[in-house]
């Protein structure tokens, strides 16, 4: 168990650790390799706990959300190839990432006033990691210009949500959860058309410049 | 007990006749009579507190001099003679620095006026140290206020000066009335005027605790209610400046430390306030510092940030009482006490370096002083010492007590029953480290901008050595921080002994063993170096050749990372003039000008002064001029007087 | 017997052990350039040419100037016994995290005075960047090691590095993470890349470099042999903090710890030179962006020694 909490909270670190940058490819190398803790994290806490859905659910969240996906967003920037430098709006992308730090606390806070039942132990460490990749996939999202940053903030919200779904629930069904990984599947394969196609009507993927098409 | 009230008697009538002689003597002998007058009466402040520093006493003046029923009372206890210990050495050096002082001073600094209030002062420092009770106090207090004020406006003519005595007299007017309604209310609780009695019992004392502590924050330059220090100090004169910043800012410290001394109760929302104007005071003048051209607009933001590590201790020892830890209120207390002794000493030998460099070239401008090390070597030693203990380096005294601010925050955080807590006891400490890098930077950026490399002006290039009084006044600062160094451990375990009760076992250094072997080494490394001289050529600077007075490091260049990094709260203002026939093509004249806009003053303070002005214009319509209406007024006030008076 | 070994072990570390490393650091960069590089003694061969020629000091500079060398090396000869960077060292003054940190601070007040000396604006250009980059990585530094204090609930750092904690597996995070910071951090302190390229000394990489290049003769000797130490420190810090991290997980002796050191500052000084061939220089206004990182792995550490309630 102590495995799994390491490796959860190693992934919401990287998913901190992602903020502080701009490099667009960067950021998708540090997404994967977050998807790639949690997906180890889950292999290990079925063996752990012998929740014997959670074998099949992780090698799927590693292939499809931790190689796929990002292997097809890279893709996409390839295709677009304006550029792969993301600045940031509102704060400084140092300062972002230390607000991403700071939400860490409150989220351990707000995780050990929680209450748990016997049959999760270890879940402080899953119910942290949860909230703060909730809350740093949002902080990326708000910071950022280009639509890409903006699924990938998208993409590690669903991180969290799928991390603290996965503490929560006894017996996560199979269903729910493959049904999940094919909708973030299908909407990322949207987005990145949709960019492209962005891209080639507007020239650029910023989004701060969707306000021109505001009505005055 | 007798003997400390004469002592008292004969240093306040020291005091009273060279405030006499500055008024009426003939000129030639004001300076010798005063400068002799002030030591005398700073040296038998020094035998007051080093005879109370074991044994408290007590004493009052006689039937005639009394307010109503409450005696002009004094005590002098370990806590006070602390203090006065500090006034004393600061008194001393500026009683021996300000006669050079003045005569290089004398087109606008009128030596009667400067004499007259410097004696009243130092005599009304003296008294508040000592009060015994609140009337006693907030009489010297005001002396204090109103003599320092005057001191702040010797130069009455320049515009600056008008407006530093506006915002200064504001300031102190604010303060001494938040403190006289909180003390009036705390006398409405405990029935006495006694100083002693009116330690703080919360939680039924919260109001005017709350009151007190503000009153404190603003006379003390606690971030917000700063702004007067960095327009009080550039005009004062600069031994003025020493005894401001050294001693009086140091007044409400003392002041909170002795109602939070015997404090008892739940006192969480005192130490919370007081944690977060301190964190953030220090970070605020750390960075206001860095960016300054002014010299000592540089210091005056220096004490800003020193007093948030003040206070900030303060705060430590208000959640030791809190959490029932005395361990943790004794560290508080006795870093703070040990910080505000350390502090009064360096920061009046970096005001007084400043004097000298002032006295030499006229002006303090950092972008157009340089190569002061062949003009001023002794100076610059004095100035280096200073700079060396302000940015708290081992072995000097700033880092002693630093030391001890530190291990009373990592003492916080262990101790603490609550996370929360210990968390911002980490914020803390990380602030204060960044705090301390900036106060490097900015000291280098003083020392090396105003000493070092070539001279960027003509009044530069011809300073005039210093009068010998002058470096002697600081030499005695050096060897007072020195000596605070060697024995800060004796110190703080004296102070805490005096203080507490119980025995305490404080965290210590191995102080003296730490400043001989640095000192040695420094000694050592000095005759090593100076033993060859090595051949001298036109700076290196990768073959360009010999380099002009504005080829090298300019004071705002230094700090313009920061100026970047931080531009939303340190505002730089440019207002760009371009003259000529056509002036966008052929310009004649470019006359740039850079301003630094204070965000406190645009965003809280103007709008507050506005607002004030506006309600009283509507209120000046209740004053219509006409006799009639005011007898009215009269009327009106006496019938409503009437009823209420019989009604109860 | 015992104190023999201990003798010629401490010896090694602090006379050799700096040559074997920037050997090893050189040897790495240049096997990565396609090239040979130094020997085993360059550092040696460069510090007697540099002793045996003629100091020249500019006209504008006070006395200050060849002092400040004396002091860096003189300071760093006392951050060598001050620091616990090594295993069976005797430790001064208690190693106390402040007095570590504040000296280090000492340091480059000094090594600013030098660079201000003489009025060369290159002088000004680096001593503002060291200043700079000094106040932003000042906090990550501290909180590190307050991190790690707090585990020993002292703020002596021998004795933090003393306590048995095996099996404590909640101090773990703690140790990693300020090993962590601690690395980045002291390659912003040591100027390497990506923050100053240690081979140059003009516009993009005016920090070092830059700062001493008024200096010639002993001074100059002085100051590289001072860097060379600093270099040691702060990698063995590193080292005996990683050390210390795995003595959690299982028992180490004493002679393994020693051991371990010398192999740790080797490897550490390897994957710097690593890191400095496959990086690029950072454009200045990058460099906060850097050190921010190394400031959230201090945030990182210190919160991990407030959390309870996990199963570590």
């Amino acid at each position: 168990m102590m495995l799994v909490e390491i490796l959860e909270i190693a992934g919401a670190l990287f998913a901190i650790l992602m903020v502080g940058s701009g490099q667009l490819r960067l950021n998708l190398t540090l997404f994967a390799w977050q998807t790639m803790m949690l997906a180890a994290a889950t292999a290990i806490q079925a063996k752990v706990l012998h929740h014997e859905e959670l074998y099949i659910i992780a090698p799927l969240v590693a292939g499809i959300k931790g190689l796929l996906v990002p292997i097809f967003l890279t893709w996409i920037l390839r295709k677009i190839g304006s550029t792969y430098f993301d600045q940031g709006i509102i704060l400084a992308i140092p300062i972002s990432m230390h607000v991403a730090v700071a939400f860490l606390p409150i989220s351990y806070l707000l995780a050990s006033s929680l209450s748990y039942h016997s049959w999760q132990p270890g879940t402080i460490g899953g119910v942290t990691a949860g909230t703060s990749l909730l809350f740093t996939g949002i902080i990326f999202m708000l910071t950022r210009r280009k639509a890409m940053s903006q699924i990938i903030g998208f993409l590690t919200l669903e991180n969290g949500i799928y991390l603290f779904g996965m503490t929560q629930t006894k017996d996560m069904p199979l269903i729910v959860e493959m049904g999940v990984l094919l909708d973030v599947l299908v909407a990322v394969m949207i987005g990145g058309l949709i960019i492209f196609k962005i891209k080639q009507s507007f020239e650029h993927i910023d989004v701060t410049q969707l306000n021109v098409l505001k009505e005055d | 007990m007798h003997i400390i009230s004469w002592l008292f008697l004969a240093s306040f009538l020291v005091f009273i006749v060279a405030a006499g002689v500055a008024l009426f003597a003939p000129p030639k002998l004001i300076a010798p009579v005063c400068t002799a007058a002030q030591a005398t009466g700073a040296l038998l402040i020094l035998a007051i507190s080093i005879l109370t520093i074991s044994e408290p006493s007590q004493w009052h003046l006689g039937n005639p001099f009394a307010f109503g029923n409450v005696p002009i009372g004094f005590k002098a206890d370990a806590l006070n003679s602390w203090f006065l210990a500090l006034l004393s050495v600061v008194s001393i050096s500026v009683a021996i620095f300000a006669p050079a002082y003045l005569k290089t001073h004398s087109e606008h600094l009128h030596s009667r006026l400067f004499w007259f209030c410097l004696s009243l002062f130092i005599l009304s420092l003296q008294g508040v140290f000592l009060a015994d009770n609140v009337l006693t106090l907030l009489v010297f207090w005001e002396l204090m206020s109103f003599t320092s004020g005057a001191l702040v406006v010797t130069d009455t003519s320049s515009r600056k000066a008008q407006k530093a005595a506006i915002v200064y007299f504001g300031a102190t007017r604010m303060a001494t009335s938040l403190l006289g309604a909180g003390f009036l209310w705390l006398f409405s609780i405990t029935h006495s005027w006694s100083l002693s009695e009116m330690h703080f019992r919360l939680p039924e004392m919260l109001g005017p605790a709350i009151l007190i502590t503000l009153g404190c924050c603003i006379k003390a330059g606690v971030w917000p209610f700063h702004i007067w220090l960095p327009y009080a100090h550039p005009c004062a004169p600069a031994p003025v400046s020493a005894l401001m910043s050294g001693i009086m800012i140091k007044v409400p410290i003392y002041l909170l430390c002795r109602l939070v001394l015997s404090a008892s109760g739940d006192l969480l929302p005192l130490a919370i306030l007081l944690f977060a104007l301190g964190v953030i005071s220090s970070f605020w003048g750390a960075i206001f510092a860095v960016v300054q051209s002014e010299y000592k607009q540089l210091l005056a933001y220096s004490s800003v940030e020193n007093i948030g590590l003040m206070i900030t201790a303060l705060a430590v020892a208000c959640l030791g009482i809190s959490f029932n830890l005395p361990q943790l209120e004794a560290l508080g207390l006795i870093a703070a006490l040990l910080h505000a002794f350390n502090h009064g000493l360096f920061k009046s030998l970096l005001f007084l370096s400043a004097g000298t460099i002032d006295s030499s070239t006229h002006m303090l401008n950092l972008e157009q002083l340089g190569g002061l090390h062949n003009k001023l070597p002794k100076t610059m030693f004095c100035f280096l010492i200073g700079a060396l203990a302000i940015c708290a380096f081992p072995p000097l005294n700033g880092f002693a007590s630093k030391w001890l601010i530190y291990q009373s925050l990592f003492s916080m955080a262990l101790n603490s029953p609550n996370k929360l807590f210990a968390g911002s006891a980490f914020i803390a400490m990380g602030t204060f480290a960044l705090v301390g890098a900036l106060s490097l930077m900015a000291f280098s950026k003083a020392f090396g901008v105003a000493f070092l490399g070539r001279p960027r002006s003509k009044a530069a290039e011809h300073a005039k050595e210093s009068a010998p009084s002058m470096v002697v006044a600081q030499a005695l600062l050096v060897a007072a921080c020195l000596g605070s160094a060697f024995f800060t451990t004796v110190l703080a375990n004296h102070l805490g002994a005096q203080l507490f009760a119980q025995n305490l076992p404080l965290p210590s250094l191995p102080m003296p063993l730490l400043c001989t072997s640095m000192l040695s080494i420094a000694i050592i490394c000095y005759v090593v170096a100076s033993s060859t001289s090595p051949r001298r050529a036109s700076t290196w600077e990768c073959g360009y050749g010999d380099l002009s007075k504005r080829m090298q490091v300019s004071s705002r260049s230094y700090a313009h990372t920061i100026e970047l990094l931080f531009s939303t709260l340190v505002r730089f203002v440019e207002t760009l003039s371009i003259g000529g026939q056509d002036r966008r093509h052929f310009p004649e004249q470019i006359k740039s000008h850079t301003v630094q806009s204070s965000l406190l003053e645009v965003w809280i303070y103007g709008p507050l002064i506005h607002m004030i002005r506006i309600i009283s214009q509507y209120l000046s319509k209740l004053q219509a001029g006409s006799i009639h209406l005011y007898l009215i007024y009269v009327f009106v006030t006496l019938i409503v007087l009437l009823v209420v008076g019989t009604k109860t | 017997m015992k104190t023999l070994f201990i003798s010629i072990y401490l010896v090694f570390a602090i006379v050799g052990l700096p040559f074997l490393a920037l050997f090893l650091l050189r040897k790495t960069k240049a096997i990565l350039q396609n090239r040979i590089g130094p020997p085993l003694l360059q550092p040696l061969y460069d510090l007697i040419k540099t002793i045996r020629k003629d100091e020249v000091v500019s006209k504008d500079a006070s006395y200050l100037f060849r002092l400040s060398a004396f002091f860096v090396f003189s300071i760093t000869l006392l951050l060598l016994f001050v620091v616990p960077w090594l295993p069976l060292k005797p430790n001064l003054f208690h190693s106390d995290l402040f007095l570590i940190i504040y000296l280090f601070g000492l340091l480059r007040f000094f090594a600013i005075i030098g660079g201000l000396d003489g009025g060369s604006p290159f002088g000004a250009f680096g001593t503002s960047r060291e200043a700079i980059l000094a106040a932003l990585t000042e906090p990550a530094i501290m909180l590190a090691l307050v991190a790690v204090a707090f585990t020993a609930k002292s703020t002596n750092i021998a004795s933090a590095l003393a306590q048995v904690d095996w099996h404590q597996f909640n101090h773990l995070p703690v140790w990693l993470l300020a090993a962590t910071s601690l690395y980045l951090a002291s390659l912003v302190e040591l100027s390497r890349m990506p923050i100053d390229d240690p081979n140059t000394h003009l516009e993009l990489t005016m920090v070092h470099e830059a700062m001493m290049i008024e200096y010639s003769g002993l001074s100059l000797a002085l100051i590289q042999a001072a860097y060379a130490l600093r270099m040691l420190i702060l990698f063995g810090l590193i080292s005996q903090f990683l050390i210390h991290a795995l003595a959690i997980i299982l028992p180490i002796s004493l002679l393994t710890t020693a051991i371990l050191t010398v192999v740790l500052i080797i490897s550490l000084s390897i994957i710097t030179a690593i890191i400095e061939s496959f990086t690029v220089k950072l454009a200045w206004r990058k460099n906060p962006e850097f050190v921010a990182f190394t400031l959230s792995f201090s945030f990182f550490a210190s919160l991990s020694t407030l959390v309870e309630g996990l199963s570590l």
